[in-house]
């Protein structure tokens, strides 16, 4: 069973995207805040991270950057989400090393497809 | 004071000009040449020019010119000062770009009239080009206020569609609907009600702006309107794991309010603190009579990450974001800005205290007539 490390500070948004996510066979574990993304990444070894950009303390893009720039964390893919599309968040997104950047709301399916390829991107 | 730059190389003219003006209250500053005249002009931005024609070096024509050229003093209205009947001077002059003549000999009441008229022609055009800048600056403010409530009003769709997405599949597939399934509706629902709430923040804020909005006054215990708001706070309070209390001092009168107003405006107030309050901190409603200024005050105090000095004030402006959190901005900038035309509409105050590292303090007064 794949695991996904699930990163959002909305609990509504968090739970729905939980459930969401293991209905379909995903082990998903949470966290709320980009605080201890890295560390969680490093102990609990998700295939791969799903994270909000906006949460306070440590933003997404902070949290990505840091995974990213570990030896240790950086093979895996990660997922930024976010409401703010425009083209200077959405490039902030990938220079901290996001693989793909999802724009809220989404489809579920759009999750979905972008985490199976990613996945498999990965084996 | 208004400020006048004369740019003249005989010493008796300017001298002349300085008695005619300096006991009327004008401030006099003086340049002996076209070239330093420019200078003069960019540095002490006069309120208006009286500019000689016939100079050595460069002449009032080519001074005007350049004074005309620049950026800096191109709106400082320029007065020729020539010899009578000189109508070739008066056309070039006027080429040049100044803005009308005086001729000599000077004669006092004219010269001051003049001076009176072009300090009023520059005062309503900087107050036009003022008014213009503002215009600019809030149309730019409207814009990225719109990209970015577009955005706000976005982000509680995402358990809205997803929630939906996934039950209606389950449905489609006729599964059984199960505990997770009504979970999800459940999200649903509450990221609605998070859309209609700013909707209606939005709303609110522009009646109440154009006054439109009614007062519904009644007679209000606020003890007891806190507490109906802490009710309503009670499962953000619960999530965010922080402490609420209510300290109601002695003897508070009933107060004239609009009591579904402030109880929004309080609601506001507390939900802005447990944002800012991270799990295991305590949120104080302090309700207390100031019977000096026959006021009751009612204050929120959390301790959360604080707001820096410089923003304390900004913080109830329409939109405004905290310089700290740009990216990861939680609460709209409606909210406060909402509470601070609320309590104003009741004849009251509302400000907001901080001190670095120890949480913030929001304070409101109301009078009690």
């Amino acid at each position: 069973m794949k695991k996904i490390l699930l990163v959002e500070d909305d609990p509504d948004i968090l739970e729905s995207l939980k459930i969401t996510l293991t209905l379909k066979g995903y082990q998903v574990s949470t966290l709320t805040d980009g605080q201890g993304v890295c560390e969680k990444v490093r102990t609990s070894r998700p295939d791969l991270v799903v994270m909000d950009v906006m949460m306070p303390a440590v933003d997404g893009y902070q949290a990505c950057q840091a995974l990213k720039s570990d030896e240790r964390t950086k093979m895996v893919p990660v997922i930024l989400l976010s409401a703010r599309t425009q083209k200077t968040e959405v490039e902030m997104g990938f220079s901290a090393g996001a693989d793909r950047y999802l724009s809220k709301p989404f489809m579920n399916d759009d999750l979905l497809d972008t985490i199976q390829s990613l996945l498999s991107k990965k084996k | 004071m208004t400020k006048i730059l004369i740019i003249d190389d005989e010493p008796d003219i300017v001298e002349s000009l300085e008695v005619m003006l300096t006991p009327r209250g004008y401030h006099v500053v003086t340049a002996s040449s076209g070239g330093s005249g420019v200078g003069s002009a960019a540095s002490e931005k006069p309120d208006i020019i009286l500019l000689d024609v016939m100079m050595p070096g460069m002449d009032g024509f080519e001074t005007c010119r350049r004074l005309k050229n620049s950026d800096e003093t191109k709106n400082i209205p320029v007065l020729l000062l020539t010899a009578l009947n000189q109508s070739d001077d008066k056309v070039k002059g006027l080429d040049a770009g100044a803005d009308d003549f005086i001729t000599k000999p000077f004669n006092d009441v004219e010269l001051r009239a003049r001076v009176r008229a072009f300090v009023r022609t520059k005062k309503l055009r900087d107050d036009l080009e003022e008014s213009y800048r503002r215009l600019k600056e809030l149309e730019q403010l409207r814009d990225s206020l719109t990209h970015m409530l577009v955005h706000d009003l976005k982000v509680p769709l995402t358990a809205v569609k997803g929630g939906v997405e996934t039950v209606l599949d389950a449905m489609n597939k006729k599964e059984n609907l199960l505990e997770p399934h009504r979970r999800l509706l459940a999200n649903a629902k509450s990221g609605a009600d998070k859309v209609l709430g700013l909707i209606q923040d939005i709303l609110d804020a522009s009646r109440m702006e154009e006054n439109k909005l009614p007062l519904h006054k009644s007679p209000v215990d606020m003890a007891a309107l806190a507490r109906s708001c802490a009710a309503m706070v009670e499962p953000l309070r619960a999530q965010s794991q922080v402490a609420l209390t209510i300290n109601a001092g002695p003897s508070l009168p009933e107060i004239n309010l609009d009591e579904a107003l402030v109880g929004r405006v309080l609601v506001n107030l507390i939900s802005n603190s447990l944002k800012f309050t991270p799990p295991g901190g305590t949120i104080t409603v302090s309700l207390s009579y100031r019977p000096g200024e026959k006021q009751v005050e009612c204050a929120v105090h959390d301790t959360g990450s604080g707001i820096p000095q410089e923003d304390l004030e900004k913080i109830f402006d329409k939109f405004f974001q905290r310089s700290d959190f740009q990216a990861t901005r939680k609460g709209q900038g409606l909210g406060l800005a909402f509470c601070r035309l609320a309590v104003e509409r009741h004849g009251g105050k509302i400000w907001a205290e901080s001190e670095n590292g120890k949480g913030s303090r929001f304070v409101m007064r109301f009078p009690l007539s």
